[in-house]
């Protein structure tokens, strides 16, 4: 399962999106990172606790036309980018 | 103990070193404080460790200074560091990382315009929703060359200022102010201040012009940013 670190706050100014870091979580990250509407999508999937799979069927299940492949290759991208804000326990359930 | 007046709000300063109350001494009131700020020796030895040059008084006015920034969310108002230099009754705001120019850029107003230009504060300035408009106030925190007065005054703009070789300078959109403008704030810690942080830097962006100002340190930048940020041209 991987999910959201606690202090990591996905926030909308005017019509960005972006998450932003609170406190000690900000020492590790720098400032806020901007998200696409799909990161938006991911993210709050995240937030409730998910794993690559579940976004890669979420993903497919949303969008006509996209490979497995190529959706997991998105989740994996946007995993990686998003890594410090992130908690794997390394199980996929 | 004591208590200052920044940004039209009383606010207690519970000190251990005379030194802060002498950098206030142009902001001492007798109202009783909204809230009242004290550092803990622990936080001023970490604010030490990070610049071991600083002594401890001076230590102390900038863990204080934090601690009171670190709420003036709740009073809608937020610190950016930055440069405000105010012209016929307008604050024009220059912000930009250390080192790029904002005191040099500043000080070409200053050269220019003589009596007519004040600094309002060099380094530190507190931004307020005063009756619905942004005000930069002035602070006694105002940077190394201590450039900054006691004032409170309706901001005409907002610029973030590169070095170039020539002069350029242009609107920017939200989404172009949004990475630039988080490395000039103080993010609070407290989810509620933060959230109510949060509204305040969306209204900014909402209601003040930004623009971005290539420069070289030469008068005609200033005439640009001046001209420009006056007429809020895009």
């Amino acid at each position: 399962m991987i999910k959201t670190k606690p202090g990591f706050l996905l926030r909308r100014l005017g019509e960005e999106a972006m998450v932003v870091a609170l406190g000690e979580a900000g020492e590790q990250f720098n400032g806020m990172i901007r998200l696409n509407p799909t990161g938006v999508l991911y993210w709050q999937a995240l937030e409730k606790g998910t794993t690559v799979d579940q976004l890669v069927a979420d993903t497919l299940a949303r969008f006509d036309g996209v490979d497995e492949a190529s959706a997991r290759r998105d989740v994996l991208a946007f995993l990686d980018k998003m890594a410090p804000a992130l908690d794997n326990d390394g199980t996929d359930h | 103990m004591f208590c200052i007046r920044i940004a039209g709000l009383p606010i207690g300063m519970d000190n251990q070193y005379p030194y802060v109350r002498w950098l206030c001494r142009d902001y001492l009131t007798e109202e009783a404080p909204l809230f009242t700020v004290r550092a803990t020796r622990e936080e001023l030895l970490r604010q030490q460790n990070a610049d071991p040059r600083f002594p401890l008084p001076y230590c102390e006015s900038l863990c204080l200074y934090r601690a009171l920034c670190l709420q003036l969310p709740r009073y809608d108002a937020f610190l950016m560091h930055s440069a405000v230099v105010a012209v016929d009754g307008a604050a024009y705001v220059f912000a930009a990382p250390s080192g790029v120019g904002k005191s040099t850029h500043i000080r070409l107003w200053l050269d220019h315009f003589g009596e007519k230009a004040q600094v309002i504060n060099g380094d530190k300035p507190v931004f307020r929703f005063l009756d619905g408009v942004l005000q930069a106030c002035g602070t006694p925190w105002r940077g190394k060359e201590e450039l900054g007065v006691n004032r409170i005054c309706p901001v005409a703009g907002i610029c973030f200022l590169e070095q170039a070789p020539e002069n350029r300078i242009r609107r920017l959109q939200a989404a172009e102010v949004t990475e630039r403008i988080f490395h000039q704030l103080l993010l609070p810690r407290d989810p509620g201040d933060f959230d109510r942080f949060w509204a305040l830097l969306d209204r900014t962006l909402a209601d003040i012009p930004f623009y971005l100002l290539q420069c070289t340190p030469t008068p005609e930048a200033m005439q640009l940013s001046y001209e420009t940020m006056r007429r809020k041209e895009s």
